[in-house]
């Protein structure tokens, strides 16, 4: 059981950004993809969110071997459990953080089923409070007016509320100081468990001091190039992306 | 005729075409002859042939409306349309009845299984003419009245007489005298005092033809105390020349009567739908019209409620979804006449792609009044970069203790947003509350999934535009649209009669955002400053409700 990348390729208009990447992240397990800038990393988790904008030339991307790519809608593939948060989450002025949550999990549901309105707020009140968000948070419109570290949040909180299979988070600690990159941490932490794969997106060793990750993978241009336990993350931070594309180059 | 395929199917459900053999055909172009061969077949009586002719020469003296109006009309060739296209002036009673050609017309669109289950009567337009018109028994033997206009006027000319154009003059609109002058179809409807049908009425019109133009005239009658409710449904295939649709609906609610008038107009996008509708309420009476506008090229609709007798409602909801190079011009007419008359205004509009939406409201609340009471609600949602909305509100309330309201809100969405909220949800089967946050009553309801991918694509920037056609309604209509997008400025000209008002978005991929209630202590930015609100009456809420001193007239150009 896992969330399995294969051979993936992917392009926006026409340039060529994912080429040919492999991964596989197995239930229970955090991984984390580390990379420079440019180097697909986004990319890679708007692909399988499904963005329009970028079209999937070659390769899959399975759920536990349900085929992502056979469901065209971004609706589809979150029911199917994949949770992709953000590096930029939009502001949807209008509609409110309660009502938001609130319909995605009564998406979830089978038709003709009612979720709980008390359950409900009893359950999204014990997340944010576990987040750190003012309550007041509810009735406000989503991201709309957020700062930075308010957005990260909200995205962890509706990560918390639906409960995904797999979850991808994108740079999820930029914009975050200190504190708030370690109440996101435990928000996070809080997610891991043996039913739940995720993978953790990232420029910055500093976000896996708190997310431990089980695996790290290197990204340079559109593959990982190479895999390694946490101390790679501790090696890439002391000597630079550059030593990366040394060592591929020696072993080529 | 000229052959064409067989059938034509493209993706709409209504867009399918058979050839059929019509056994009169007025010819192409409109003249005095036009007439006197309509009136012929139709075996109409002088006072309707003169009626028409009068209504020609009317229509013939009155400019095009582009003054005010979208100018895509002057694409309208009178010449070249064909006026009246019939296979015989008598509707059928029994579907068995109906030629094959045309029974299979509405088959597909389900015309007869729909009467079957639930409705209490049906007509069936096939072009000029009704093909099919049947009540059931039940509502019959009450003394409904439910047939063709033809038929109304040759069976009960007392009642016919009576009524006729009574509530719209033939030269209300270039299009209401068209209509007058080569009117043929539609319905009429009359209900005794006192009785309340159960179930709907329900007319069906279907074009058929190519370079055709439909003018069916509707006249629907409500006797005291007595309660109706009518649907009407549209559809035509899409034929790559642009078909005329202008329809004359005149209402007349007695005493005490209610009348609720439903459209759902899907025409293919070559129609120009050019339609007058107006209801006159007597006392206690209610008239209410509910408008869905999804379809046609050009779509020119404001239902209107003359609310006559003491304590008679109105009451209009306008949906409308403009997609690709679609225009729907919708809104209301209310005319308070009386006093303690009360109409309620909500307008809700979607614009997509290259769509365009327009509302043009009008109210009317005079000096010799008191104790009337309008609401207007007016909501538009612009998907992505390229669609438009425009809010045109005529509002004049004079006299004492009389209640106006006029909210509206502006929302935009784009690509972006629509992934995001879809990665987290399906807005397939959620239906969401969009609430501007400028004004918390008014709610939009909209389904993300409805909106088409390949209409959201290019993101570079545009403007929404918004205008006005007062600089004070302006303050009150866009009150959260200023704030929303940013910016206000005036423009040196275009419209007719009084100034308008465009409102940018700032350039730049910046997000929208919106200032939290603004207090009027709260500093504006100079170019604002300039054109203040009168401080009028209350202190509360100066924007939304006028005190018995205050008065707000909009000299929004001409509407309608």
């Amino acid at each position: 059981m896992s969330l399995k990348i294969e051979n993936l390729h992917a392009k926006i208009v026409d340039r060529q950004i994912l080429k040919g990447l492999n991964l596989e992240v197995p239930k229970g397990e955090v991984h984390a993809i580390m990379g420079k800038n440019g180097s697909g990393k986004s990319t890679l988790a708007k692909v399988m969110a499904g963005h329009p904008d970028y079209e999937v030339t070659g390769g899959s991307v399975t759920l536990d071997g349900l085929n992502l790519f056979e469901m065209e809608e971004p609706d589809q593939r979150s029911r199917a459990g994949l949770f992709v948060a953000f590096q930029y989450p939009m502001e949807v002025p209008g509609v409110t953080i309660a009502n938001f949550i609130r319909a995605a999990l009564q998406a979830r549901l089978p038709e003709g089923e009612e979720l709980d309105a008390v359950e409900y707020y009893h359950h999204l009140y014990e997340k944010m409070d576990l987040l750190k968000i003012d309550r007041k948070f509810t009735s406000r419109a989503v991201n709309e007016g957020f700062s930075g570290g308010e957005k990260k949040r909200c995205e962890i909180l509706q990560m918390a509320m639906l409960n995904p299979v797999y979850a991808v988070l994108d740079e999820t600690d930029s914009g975050l100081d200190i504190d708030a990159l370690r109440i996101v941490s435990e928000g996070v932490n809080a997610m891991r468990s043996p039913e739940r794969g995720l993978l953790v997106i990232t420029h910055y060793q500093r976000l896996l001091d708190y997310i431990v990750p089980d695996v790290v993978h290197v990204m340079v241009d559109g593959r990982i190039v190479m895999s390694g336990d946490k101390t790679l993350a501790h090696k890439l931070e002391a000597e630079g992306y550059d030593w990366v594309e040394k060592e591929i180059l020696q072993k080529a | 005729m000229e052959t064409k395929p067989n059938l034509n199917i493209d993706r709409s459900v209504g867009d399918f075409h058979y050839d059929v053999d019509y056994e009169f055909d007025a010819g192409i172009g409109l003249s005095e002859k036009t007439i006197d061969y309509i009136c012929d077949v139709k075996k109409d009586p002088d006072w309707i042939r003169a009626f028409r002719k009068e209504a020609l020469r009317k229509f013939n003296a009155m400019p095009m409306p582009t003054n005010w109006a979208s100018h895509d009309l002057d694409n309208i060739v009178f010449e070249n349309i064909r006026y009246y296209l019939s296979q015989g002036t008598q509707p059928k009673r029994s579907w068995d009845d109906v030629p094959e050609d045309v029974k299979r017309t509405f088959e597909r669109l389900g015309i007869p299984e729909q009467e079957r289950k639930f409705l209490a009567g049906v007509e069936a337009q096939f072009d000029s003419e009704a093909a099919y018109s049947n009540i059931k028994a039940a509502v019959g033997e009450q003394g409904v009245i439910f047939v063709g206009s033809t038929e109304g006027l040759q069976k009960h000319p007392e009642i016919f007489k009576k009524w006729f154009g009574k509530v719209i003059p033939t030269g209300d609109n270039k299009f209401s005298a068209l209509n007058s002058a080569v009117f043929s179809g539609g319905s009429f409807i009359y209900i005794p005092p006192g009785v309340k049908v159960k179930h709907p009425l329900q007319a069906y019109f279907r074009i058929n033809a190519e370079n055709f133009g439909q003018f069916e005239r509707t006249l629907i009658i409500a006797d005291e105390g007595s309660e109706v409710m009518y649907m009407e449904g549209c559809t035509a295939p899409k034929f790559e020349t642009s078909t005329l649709h202008s329809a004359v609906v005149e209402l007349v609610a007695l005493k005490g009567a209610k009348i609720q008038y439903i459209t759902v107009q899907n025409w293919s996008a070559n129609v120009f739908n050019l339609v007058t509708k107006r209801g006159l309420a007597h006392e206690e009476a209610e008239i209410k019209w509910i408008d869905c506008n999804i379809g046609s090229r050009l779509t020119m609709k404001y239902p209107g409620v003359i609310m006559k007798g003491r304590k008679a409602r109105g009451e209009v909801i306008s949906i409308a979804l403009a997609g690709d190079g679609q225009h729907q011009d919708t809104g209301a007419k209310m005319v308070h006449a009386a006093d303690e008359t009360t109409s309620n205004i909500v307008s809700k509009s979607i614009s997509l792609g290259s769509g365009r939406s327009t509302y043009r409201g009008l109210v009317q609340i005079g000096r010799h009044l008191k104790g009337c009471k309008n609401n207007t609600e007016c909501d538009a949602l612009l998907i992505n970069t390229e669609s438009r909305t425009d809010t045109y509100p005529a509002i004049t309330v004079r006299g004492k203790e009389n209640a106006c309201q006029h909210e509206a809100s502006v929302s935009k969405i784009s690509a972006e947003q629509i992934f995001y909220m879809q990665q987290r949800t399906s807005c397939n089967n959620s239906r969401w509350n969009i609430r501007s946050s400028s004004s918390a009553s008014s709610t939009l309801r909209w389904k993300a999934r409805s909106v088409e991918r390949s209409k959201v694509e290019n993101e570079h920037h545009t403007y929404g535009k918004y205008r006005c056609g007062d600089i004070r309604m302006a303050r009150l209509v866009c009150r959260g649209a200023i704030n929303r997008l940013g910016g206000i400025r005036e423009l040196p000209h275009p419209v007719p009669q009084g100034r308008i008002l465009e409102v940018r978005q700032p350039q730049g991929p910046r997000p929208l955002r919106v200032r939290r209630s603004p207090t009027r202590r709260q500093r504006r930015p100079p170019h604002q400053r300039l054109h203040r609100t009168r401080r009028v009456g209350r202190k509360a809420c100066p924007w939304q409700q006028h005190s018995p001193s205050s008065r707000i007239v909009a000299t929004g150009g001409r509407h309608f």
